[in-house]
């Protein structure tokens, strides 16, 4: 059986609690600025979490025509905005007016680029929205772009109108594993022939009164309201559950020889993906990380590579006690003693867990961290939990030789998807 | 050619006009009374509801729906219809939407 083609990172968008675009992501990282601050997206007032890390002064008509706007969930906003800047990057992006309706590609075949953009639960704000007013003034007073603003796939799907994106498109759920799965589809659809190139990646803007109260409810959030910049602080002894983020986090996932031959530069090569489930828990990883491990060997073997080769993991590392030592607990099984050479560092310590958009944002902050060989600091860590025995970077960012990473992602229902980066220009 | 409506844009109601830019970034330079919904305007019907229940909660009162549902929408018909439902012409009856005082 013939080798799969080699499928390339060539381009990044990203939304995040540090504002638009990926330059402001990765700036906040290294700069390991906290992010995590009251909530202002409704009266949290009576809520037992009254926290998490929300996009700051996000602006919908500074960047989108005011019909599109209109007809859109903030998740779907989110996506339209991290596709533009990762499609601009790839150089796939027309002349065209991009105040337009529509932005159309230039420069590859549109039948043969598609969209796979996660998120756990799509146009919530416009559901629990709706939902009120057809309580309180009737269901004929609801309005018909709920039909268009709520369903999960809205993302994906207003990316491929505005875009002119006509190749396969659809949504993956995972909870929080989605956006590591929609990246993995993304290789999958490639390898297989289906497209050349792929947006894929999350969305989510789910910080809303539902969310909040039953993830707080399921004591799956940290309660630190006296302190929020302090509260997501993964593989810490005095952790005590994740804070919710928003935000879209999308790559340009692309035919290595696609890519060549428009002269378009690959940022990182997407080698592998694993993915399995537990079959144990809803909520609980399995004891001793088995899913995850099976997961993490997959994902080696997919790319053709060994435990030997791994240079930096960004973890999934929610900040609650049981993620993050069952994680750890995986990588020291598959790794051994490897494992004390690894660079670990969670994104989630800066900007909350962004749900099913955190995969996406995760793989936008590894392929970063590739390009520059440094790995940002995981913040709060200020004594590591001895269950959590992995090299944690923390206090600084890390200047160090990296060839190949891997960005975890766990969900809820037992889901664990590991994608396989690696550097461009490794030989 | 159609015989609904006003035509000069002076006469389009405030709300119409304010719903057109807020829903549709629609500036009203581009607003006659004789502009079709989609043709002229690209609003689709679903587009042409959204607006009608934008306009419904701005003033407070229901639309009746539209009459001659073989024509193609235009901007006046639409007017014709907020003029009816605000008992502007003398026709219609005022309809308070669930819930009002």
């Amino acid at each position: 059986m013939p080798a799969p083609p080699e499928v390339v990172i060539t381009g990044l968008g990203a939304v995040t609690p540090y504002g638009c675009g990926v330059a402001a992501f990765w700036e906040g990282l290294l700069a390991a600025r906290p992010t995590a601050s009251p909530i202002t997206r409704f009266d949290a007032a009576d809520f037992p979490v009254r926290f998490a890390c929300e996009v700051p002064a996000f602006d919908p008509f500074a960047h989108l025509p005011r019909r599109l706007v209109r007809q859109t969930d903030r998740f779907a906003q989110y996506a339209l905005v991290a596709a533009q800047e990762a499609l601009d990057q790839a150089g796939l992006l027309g002349d065209a007016d991009h105040a337009g309706i529509q932005v159309p590609i230039a420069g590859a075949d549109p039948q043969r680029i598609g969209t796979v953009i996660a998120s756990g639960a799509g146009g919530l704000e416009e559901m629990t929205g709706q939902f009120d007013r057809m309580r309180t003034i009737g269901p004929d007073r609801v309005r018909p772009y709920l039909s268009i603003a709520m369903p999960i796939n809205m993302g994906g799907g207003q990316v491929a109108i505005r875009h002119g994106l006509s190749g396969p498109s659809y949504a993956v759920v995972s909870a929080c594993a989605s956006a590591g799965d929609a990246l993995g589809s993304a290789l999958d659809l490639i390898r297989c022939g289906r497209a050349d190139v792929v947006v894929a990646g999350g969305a989510e803007a789910a910080i809303n009164p539902l969310t909040i109260a039953g993830f707080a409810a399921a004591g799956a959030l940290s309660r630190r309201n006296d302190d929020p910049g302090r509260a997501s602080r993964p593989f810490d002894v005095d952790r005590d559950g994740f804070v919710a983020g928003e935000g879209a986090g999308l790559l340009v996932v692309e035919r290595a020889g696609h890519a060549a031959a428009r002269g378009a530069r690959p940022l990182a090569t997407l080698a592998g993906y694993g993915v399995t489930n537990d079959a144990y828990h809803p909520s609980q990883p399995s004891p001793g990380g088995r899913g995850a491990i099976s997961a993490l060997r997959l994902a080696l073997a997919d790319a053709d590579l060994d435990a030997g080769d791994v240079d930096h993991i960004n973890a999934h590392g929610t900040s609650t006690p049981r993620n993050d030592a069952a994680e750890s607990a995986a990588i020291r099984s598959v790794f051994g003693a490897r494992t004390d050479e690894i660079a670990v560092t969670s994104t989630k310590s800066a900007i909350g867990h962004l749900l099913g958009a955190a995969g996406g944002v995760e793989a936008v902050a590894t392929v970063e961290a590739l390009r520059h060989a440094v790995v940002p600091p995981t913040q709060n860590l200020e004594e590591r939990d001895p269950a959590c025995h992995l090299d944690v970077v923390h206090d600084a960012p890390r200047t160090t030789r990296l060839a190949v990473a891997l960005s975890n992602s766990f969900g809820f229902g037992g889901h664990n998807a590991v994608l396989v980066l690696a550097a461009a220009d490794r030989s | 050619m159609t015989t609904q409506g006003p035509t000069p844009t002076a006469a389009l109601d405030p709300h119409l006009v304010r719903g057109l830019h807020e829903l549709f970034g629609l500036s009203a330079q581009e607003l006659r009374g004789d502009a079709e919904l989609e043709g002229d305007l690209q609003l689709d019907s679903l587009a042409a509801v959204e607006l009608q229940v934008w306009l419904e909660d701005a003033v407070g009162v229901r639309l009746a729906a539209a009459k001659n549902v073989t024509a193609p929408p235009t901007l006046g018909a639409l007017q014709a219809r907020l003029d009816a439902a605000l008992g502007r012409d003398g026709a219609g009856v005022k309809t308070a939407p669930k819930g009002s005082s």
